[in-house]
């Protein structure tokens, strides 16, 4: 049977999961590798509700990737590729607050996959828009001096049309 | 949510959102609040997609551009771009820097960006080594917008180089910190060339591919292809460039391209004469190289751009441009051939499909609401991969 990790968040919760899905962080990864997991791996910047979806992630890319190398790739290659992209653009349809969480999350538990898909997602969610709508999008103040915002404008005025 | 906490995020995860975006949303993002604009100094969109570059009637002062990767057919309209620009006419583009050569004054050539607007000028024609006293100012020419002449550009150094072939005898190139041309000699007639990596792979007219080396003072060849070419070859492979017979395939244009991979590729652009039917062959090296064969697909994943002599490869999410595709424009007429100058004038882009072997007018609606003098596909912020 494989080994458990016990991951704890920030505000005290226990998760218990496989070694095989907790190595997909590479954060944790070398606090295995350097043993320092008996009593279970505390994560100080990452709370419960954001620990669970990263554990969410790893699982399934685990699952995946041990269905890619046991499986028929020919046959059922690309079908699989296609199925973990329809979960992953589903996975991050998440509020905003969690999404900001889980990229800082990712970054710190050292996540590349995951890291990767959130930024894509925030990118995706600016594309074509204006600053102003994507202030809105994202809760931001426009911190400019109206000099400030002027001389912005006009760098790439261009690009306002 | 605590407003702006978006804001807060950190400057290298900035940077990775950032990096995702394509040129447009990046001018637009970078200038949402402080701290973006901060990260976005440190970082620079993804595109490696060409856009293109609508060059209104003489006289004009501004251009447009087109990103074809936009969800609407949006122009963009570059103002105030000087009187210089509204009387000259752009040579070649390498990522935003155009090449440009006064409409009267033939030895006047000089780089633009069009985007910052920053010119640099580049070493009068006049001062040319000892060839121009000879020549009665046969380099005082209007350059054709073919591909006797190219430029190269990097953005962080801004050094540059720009290579001009008269033919036949030489090439004259300059770069940056150069008060004027120096020259090399050729010995063939060339009908293409592709700089990349330092490397400048001339294709001349006998089929044959050098690459100088430029990335040294003294530029120098470090490779030549040996193909033996067999003329007894079946006729359906051989092309006659002024068949009498109009029934016959004749050869159009012939053009380097190299690829993503430094694969080098020709490009041979065929009509049937005296019909309407064109179409195109691409050849590349087999593994012996020592041989030319026919490549009949380039995948769904990469395209070739004709004019700036590359392909790109497509991501997943680029739509906008089409895979196993050739894009070209009428800025490469090598051959004055009246007989065969209906197909495509210097304002027109098409797009030849590899799977279908059709040729597509993209965008119509575009082409016919602006008057132009002149369209060519550029790519913004291009790095070299």
């Amino acid at each position: 049977m494989s080994k458990k990790i016990i991951l704890i968040s920030s505000d005290g919760q226990s998760f218990e999961v496989d070694e095989a899905v907790a190595r997909e962080c590479g954060t944790i990864k070398n606090a295995i590798e350097d043993k320092c997991t008996d009593n279970g791996i505390p994560l100080a910047n990452v709370t419960s509700a954001t620990l669970a979806k990263v554990i969410e992630y790893c699982k399934k890319h685990v699952e995946a990737a041990a269905k890619a190398s046991a499986g028929d790739k020919d046959i059922y290659g690309s079908n699989e590729d296609i199925e973990l992209k329809t979960w992953d653009d589903d996975f991050v349809k998440v509020d905003q607050p969690l999404l900001f969480d889980i990229i800082l999350a990712a970054n710190y538990l050292d996540v590349p996959g995951l890291l990767d898909l959130t930024c894509q997602t925030v990118a995706d969610m600016m594309r074509g828009k204006t600053p102003d709508e994507i202030r809105t999008i994202f809760h931001i103040k426009k911190d400019y001096t109206p000099e400030e915002e002027a001389a912005v404008r006009e760098e790439n005025a261009w690009a306002f049309m | 949510m605590e407003p702006s906490r978006w804001s807060k995020l950190p400057s290298d995860l900035m940077q990775l959102v950032f990096e995702r975006l394509g040129f447009a949303d990046f001018q637009r993002a970078k200038s949402v609040c402080s701290p973006w604009r901060y990260a976005s100094k440190r970082s620079s969109p993804n595109n490696q997609t060409p856009w293109l570059i609508l060059i209104p009637e003489k006289g004009k002062d501004h251009c447009l551009l087109f990103d074809p990767e936009e969800n609407e057919e949006k122009l963009y309209r570059i103002k105030n771009l000087g009187v210089n620009f509204a009387n000259s006419n752009c040579l070649a583009t390498y990522g935003s820097w155009l090449l440009m050569q006064d409409d009267h004054q033939y030895n006047i050539l000089y780089v633009l960006n069009i985007f910052t607007c920053e010119k640099i000028d580049l070493p009068s024609m006049k001062s040319q080594l000892s060839i121009v006293e000879t020549e009665d100012d046969m380099f005082l020419v209007k350059l054709d917008n073919n591909r006797d002449v190219l430029i190269w550009f990097d953005e962080k150094t801004k050094d540059y180089v720009v290579i001009w072939i008269i033919q036949p005898r030489f090439l004259v190139y300059s770069r940056k910190g150069d008060k004027f041309w120096k020259q090399i000699e050729l010995f063939n007639f060339n009908d293409d060339m592709v700089y990349k990596d330092h490397n400048l792979y001339l294709y001349s007219w006998s089929r044959d591919v050098k690459v100088l080396d430029f990335s040294q003072d003294i530029p120098r060849q470090v490779f030549e292809t040996q193909v033996k070419y067999d003329y007894s070859s079946k006729p359906e492979d051989v092309f006659y460039y002024d068949a009498p017979d109009t029934r016959v395939w004749k050869i159009k244009t012939e053009n380097l391209v190299v690829r993503v991979t430094g694969e080098v590729l020709r490009v041979k652009s065929i009509v049937l004469g005296n019909s309407d039917a064109w179409s195109f062959r691409i050849y590349k090296m087999d593994s012996s190289n020592s041989k030319w064969e026919k490549l009949d697909s380039l995948g769904d994943e990469e395209a070739i751009f004709l004019d700036l002599g590359i392909t790109v490869r497509l991501a997943n999410t680029s739509q906008g441009v089409n895979g196993n595709s050739i894009y070209f424009s009428g800025n490469h007429n090598n051959y004055c051939d009246s007989d065969l100058g209906r197909f495509w004038s210097e304002k027109d882009i098409l797009i030849f499909n590899l799977g279908t072997q059709e040729i597509e007018i993209p965008h119509p609606s575009i082409f016919s609401s602006v008057q132009l003098s002149n369209a060519r596909w550029f790519v913004p912020n291009f790095k070299q991969m």
